[in-house]
């Protein structure tokens, strides 16, 4: 492989676990609802996996067991933030600490122990053959098609080509005006909370399968965090989140290509170097905004945050 | 009985459902290390004994609030406007990086005239470190909490770069800076320093900003009803600039008072949990400053314990998921608080509720009366 495959494989790698928790956070916040426990939720379905790894043999079943765990995680974040509608930050950042400190101490024993089972990789014929681009983007996980292909075509057509998307971002548009014409506001952000942290926790599970294959304090490693701003620069739209991700793992590929072509320049440019492109996406997505004279607030899902109450209406 | 509405939310209620939530987290997390093979009571005693059990033991706990106290009031200054600073921890780091790089480049200064010098660079810094957070929030309406965290991601970095590698000293370890000549004085007889009292400071001046200056009404005013502060022509959103600066400031003071006072020197391990402690002191605290203040040592006191702990073979990472349990139930005063019990009665209690049986949110309900007032003041 060349130096330029390799480092776009590891570029396509590395964005899978953005696109899968951005996408479940993407969908969530189209219902109004933001869960800033992103991180604690990916912790929580790296650790599941980890676990489940340890006496199930199947990859897919250890996936299950992870999107299942990171759905309790979901259910937990939406009994407070959605039924009893405590503040969304707070709750957020509830399931975040609790998600760490659970993960951590769970997978205390499993450190830098290699997982045992991890998925393997699927050739795409014809296209694997490609020049250049070949290797790197048709001879991955199965997982990470569904990541980049499937999932964000699934979530384009049901946000805006079904009637349930519709009910779905009026839920998050106006709230009560969706509830006036019979929508289950309370419903469909439960709803969403629970396939949120499914989604989220596959991240989390895909890194300890595949991408990083063995357990370290706090896996996430950040990843969750950095997710819920591409939702931002992906402007709510899921077909930019698979650019944003592909950015994003750029970012984390130039640092292992850098190591591995001895490019000399300090590591802490690399280590800085997403989150500081992270913060400069989203500027230069809201300048460009307000170039063409609107504002992140219109894009924004605009009952985003906010909890419902009926009786106030 | 049957529940009921508020249109004003109750503090009361607030305060006695968190501090249930809080024995309930707790609770749990007792039962949970009961059913794991450990002898919860015992360690309740020891995890107490830690915190109150000798002199020397609660000097060691009252060191550890100050950093505590003062990301909580950073914190809470945002909330004013509900802002949420959740990168109050990279704030305090660049403070802390700040203080090194004076006391590690300038020699032969005098304690007193360096401390205050390491003093005002680390709020700058702070204060700067805040910038682009507080105005992608001002201007764009970015929201806040993911760009101050971003910030506080790459303090975080910066700082294990200039432990690391930039001002490292082999000597002092590979992760860390060599001391800085420069500490803050400690309180006769003790090991307590004198940056112990600067979050009491803080939290008096802010106290006193807050209720009794045209300023801080300005600021209540924006949180509760912030297009009502725009039409009477408050300027919301240089306040806010200068407001979340502020924050910063007080964390970057922070971590110049940790840094002088229990570190001396530059780490790499440094973290920012500080911070996050902080923002769950100041999310708990609600709007008082007194609650604020006690909270934040009942939450360092649990942190202490942590500590103590960790000999007994239950880990740092047991006391973070109970804080997020604590947080979690802690919300749930919030709840409470826009509830009441009323007993069954015939006659509709409906009408006397309040000004607005049309149901404005209660916060604006709150804010209609002072809104009404500053229109009349100025016109008049």
């Amino acid at each position: 492989m060349s130096a330029f495959t390799s480092a776009l494989h590891i570029a396509v790698a590395a964005g899978t676990v953005i696109v899968l928790a951005g996408l479940g956070e993407l969908l969530l916040e189209r219902t109004g609802v933001m869960n800033l426990g992103i991180e604690g939720i990916v912790s929580i379905g790296a650790v599941a996996a980890v676990l489940s790894a340890l006496t199930v043999h199947d990859p897919w079943v250890c996936l299950l067991i992870a999107m299942a765990a990171g759905m309790a995680g979901g259910a937990l974040f939406a009994l407070f933030a959605v039924v009893l509608r405590v503040d969304q930050v707070l709750v957020g950042l509830a399931i975040f600490l609790i998600g760490i400190g659970l993960t951590n101490q769970l997978g205390a024993h499993q450190s830098n122990v290699p997982v045992a089972v991890t998925f393997g990789v699927v050739n795409i014929p014809g296209l694997v053959d490609l020049p250049l681009i070949g290797k790197a983007l048709f001879n991955q996980p199965l997982l990470v098609y569904i990541a980049y292909l499937v999932l964000p075509v699934a979530a384009t057509l049901l946000l805006f080509r079904t009637r349930h998307g519709i009910n779905l971002r009026s839920v998050g548009e106006d709230p009560a005006a969706a509830d006036s014409a019979g929508v289950d506001v309370t419903g469909m952000r439960v709803g969403y909370c629970l396939v949120a942290g499914a989604l989220q926790a596959a991240g989390g599970a895909y890194l300890m399968l595949s991408f990083t294959p063995s357990f370290s304090a706090s896996p996430a490693g950040g990843r969750g965090w950095i997710a819920l701003a591409a939702v931002i620069f992906a402007g709510w739209v899921p077909w930019r989140l698979v650019f944003a991700a592909l950015l994003f793992g750029g970012m984390i590929s130039l640092g292992f290509t850098a190591q591995a072509q001895n490019w000399n320049i300090p590591t802490v440019v690399f280590s800085e170097l997403p989150y500081v492109m992270t913060l400069v996406l989203m500027v230069a997505f809201v300048a460009r905004l307000k170039l063409a004279n609107a504002n992140l607030r219109e894009v924004a899902p605009a009952a985003l945050g906010e909890p419902y109450f009926r009786e106030e209406r | 009985m049957r529940v009921e509405s508020r249109l004003i939310p109750s503090a009361k209620a607030d305060a006695v459902v968190k501090a249930l939530g809080a024995l309930a987290a707790m609770l749990i997390a007792g039962l949970i290390l009961q059913a794991t093979g450990k002898d919860a009571a015992y360690l309740g005693t020891q995890a107490l004994d830690q915190n109150l059990g000798s002199w020397p033991q609660a000097q060691q706990m009252l060191l550890l609030t100050t950093p505590i106290l003062t990301t909580a009031l950073a914190v809470y200054l945002c909330t004013r406007l509900r802002v949420w600073n959740i990168g109050v921890g990279g704030q305090m780091l660049m403070g802390a990086a700040a203080a090194t790089a004076l006391g590690l480049h300038l020699h032969g200064w005098p304690t007193g005239v360096m401390l205050v010098t390491m003093a005002l660079a680390a709020m700058v810094t702070g204060a700067l470190w805040m910038v682009i957070p507080a105005l992608l929030r001002a201007y764009w309406s970015v929201n806040e909490v993911i760009t101050t965290l971003l910030m506080s991601f790459v303090a975080q970095k910066l700082v294990e770069y200039l432990a690391t590698d930039a001002w490292n000293d082999p000597a002092a370890g590979i992760r860390s800076t060599p001391v800085i000549p420069y500490d803050m004085p400690l309180l006769p007889g003790t090991v307590l320093h004198v940056g112990l009292f600067a979050p009491l400071a803080i939290a008096a001046i802010m106290a006193f900003v807050l209720r009794r200056t045209t300023w801080g009404y300005e600021v209540d005013v924006m949180g509760a009803n912030p297009e009502a502060a725009g039409a009477v022509g408050m300027p919301s959103k240089r306040r806010m600039i200068v407001v979340m600066m502020w924050s910063g400031a007080i964390a970057g003071l922070g971590g110049m008072v940790q840094l002088t006072g229990t570190l001396h020197a530059l780490s790499a391990d440094l973290g920012t949990d500080a911070g996050l402690y902080g923002f769950i002191v100041a999310a708990l605290a609600a709007g008082s400053i007194v609650g604020l203040i006690v909270i934040g040592v009942l939450i360092t006191m649990l942190l202490n314990s942590g500590i103590a702990l960790a000999t007994d073979g239950v880990s740092q990472d047991v006391v973070v998921a109970l804080y997020g349990f604590i947080l979690l139930l802690g919300g749930l005063g919030q709840v409470a608080s826009r509830k009441r019990l009323v007993r069954r009665v015939a006659a509709a209690p409906k009408a006397a509720a309040g000004p607005s049986p049309a149901g404005d949110p209660p916060e604006r309900v709150a804010a209609a009366g002072p809104v009404a007032e500053t229109t009349a003041e100025r016109s008049a």
